[in-house]
């Protein structure tokens, strides 16, 4: 074990260009990948926030007594997937519609009667909120008699489906491809640096070395560079995240996993990359 | 210990580099392989350390077969044959005794087992004083020594040589021949590759002629 790693420190002196090479490029592609989460988690998060937000209101006719309320409230929240129901009397409506026009409220007030219609605001469970899930509880409250409308911002909810599809499958890409284009770029590095040392590995070889022998040293140096890009990268990325949270309230870092996960990732990918770079080179020649 | 059986190697369909070869190397024996630039010598060592297969035939080594052997056992093998080239392949960055002792080191020898035998090899060839100079510090014949040194120091059945006075001066090269002779009478084989016919003449051992690919005598 000691003859390895000085073998690896060894070669990590003769090949100081090589090693930053490699710790630069792993380095950069963890802190666009971190980058990118940052912005998936955020994106995301803030879908789910609009999303909170969808309530289905309907509104109901004029004149129905509190008994009336009160009944059809309860059958609405037997039907699967409401989880609470809020009654907007006349008056509240009036009032948030007021406060709402702010130093427009003067519209209002020259009505002399008030044109809102009392309402109940259902509430979904989250897994409900689907285009599907509004349109079929929608139609049920619908049939309810006392229900004048309904609305529920139909087109709103495509838009949120459309955006949450195209962001999870673009971010499953773009992980992929950085990914994989880290791990290549990793691949060719220590290639060029098991190349530029190939005098010494076919010496190893001619005295009898094995290859897992010959391959150790190579994948402890990787297992060096990545370790250094991963605190740097996860420095970095760690503080993007503390500067962003500080700024900004409703960003959210979840930091710990950020950075830990960066840790990782930059760690396996040095490792995987010197493996098959060392791999390739040691199957190519006998 | 050594035997080609009818081998043949080919790099292209049409190129034969070695054509139906035959011959054995018992324990202890010394023998030249001779013949000109592209007979074919280099590629008849690499048969034997088995860095090349044979396209046809087979060649035994110390009872391993080049048929059967697996891509495991070859570094296995390896420790046992001794090569040195012409041109050293000795590691840069090294000095002597860390040349020496690399080829023990790269194969699982205890710290004290290393040092014991790195330095009664050093002494052995001579090179006890040079053994903190690094290879550019180091003359031709010394380079030699000391490729040598790596080779014997894992106590080889056979000691494989590769031109290795192909880069030193006729002087030298003589103290390189007797240091093989004396090497060989110590009981280990030497096959040594030579175009250099001054350095077979007279000296009564046994040659191998090749002449392209071809074994041509076995005197």
């Amino acid at each position: 074990m000691i003859i390895i790693i000085r073998e690896a420190i060894r070669g990590m002196i003769h090949n100081k260009m090589m090693v930053f090479v490699t710790i630069a490029v792993i380095s950069f592609s963890l802190i666009i990948l971190g980058g990118f989460s940052i912005f998936t988690i955020n994106g995301l998060r803030f879908v789910n926030l609009a999303e909170s937000k969808i309530k289905i209101e309907a509104f109901l006719v004029d004149g129905l007594s509190t008994t009336e309320v009160d009944s059809l409230s309860k059958r609405i929240e037997n039907i699967e997937g409401v989880i609470n129901i809020n009654y907007v009397s006349k008056d509240e409506a009036y009032k948030l519609f007021k406060d709402r026009l702010g130093k427009d409220k003067d519209m209002l007030e020259a009505l002399s009667v008030n044109p809102l219609p009392a309402s109940l605001e259902i509430d979904l469970d989250p897994a409900y909120k689907t285009l599907e899930n509004l349109d079929r509880i929608s139609l049920k409250v619908g049939l309810f008699s006392g229900i004048e409308d309904i609305s529920y911002g139909k087109r709103w909810i495509a838009r949120i489906d459309k955006i949450i599809k195209v962001l999870l499958l673009a971010d499953l890409i773009f992980a992929i491809i950085l990914l994989v284009s880290s791990i290549l770029l990793v691949t060719m590095t220590v290639r060029l640096n098991v190349e530029s040392r190939r005098d010494h590995i076919d010496i190893m070889r001619l005295v009898g070395a094995t290859d897992s022998f010959i391959r150790i040293p190579f994948i402890f140096e990787g297992l060096i560079a990545s370790f250094i890009s991963s605190v740097i990268s996860a420095s970095v990325i760690y503080g993007i995240l503390f500067l962003l949270t500080s700024r900004f309230k409703d960003m959210r870092g979840d930091m710990n996993i950020i950075t830990v996960s960066i840790f990782v990732l930059g760690i396996l990918i040095g490792i995987i990359g010197s493996k098959i770079a060392v791999d390739k080179y040691l199957k190519e020649r006998v | 210990m050594i035997e080609f059986s009818h081998v043949y190697k080919y790099f292209k369909k049409d190129w034969a580099a070695l054509e139906d070869i035959s011959f054995k190397i018992q324990k202890g024996d010394f023998v030249f392989l001779t013949g000109v630039s592209g007979s074919g010598k280099s590629t008849l060592l690499k048969l034997i350390y088995m860095e090349e297969k044979p396209t046809q035939g087979e060649i035994f080594v110390d009872n391993l077969s080049s048929a059967t052997i697996k891509k495991n056992d070859i570094p296995f093998l390896r420790r046992k044959i001794g090569v040195i080239f012409q041109d050293f392949k000795l590691l840069e960055d090294r000095n002597v005794y860390e040349n020496i002792a690399f080829g023990l080191e790269v194969t699982g020898g205890s710290r004290k087992l290393v040092r014991e035998k790195t330095l009664a090899i050093l002494q052995k060839l001579r090179l006890g004083h040079r053994r903190n100079a690094f290879p550019y510090q180091l003359s031709g014949g010394e380079k030699q020594r000391v490729a040598i040194g790596r080779a014997l120091v894992r106590e080889p059945f056979i000691l494989l040589a590769d031109e290795p006075t192909g880069n030193i001066d006729p002087e030298t090269s003589k103290d390189i021949l007797k240091l093989m002779k004396d090497i060989n009478a110590e009981g280990t084989a030497v096959l040594m590759a030579t175009h250099d016919i001054d350095l077979v003449k007279g000296s009564g051992k046994r040659v191998l002629n090749l002449e392209h690919g071809r074994l041509k005598g076995d005197i």
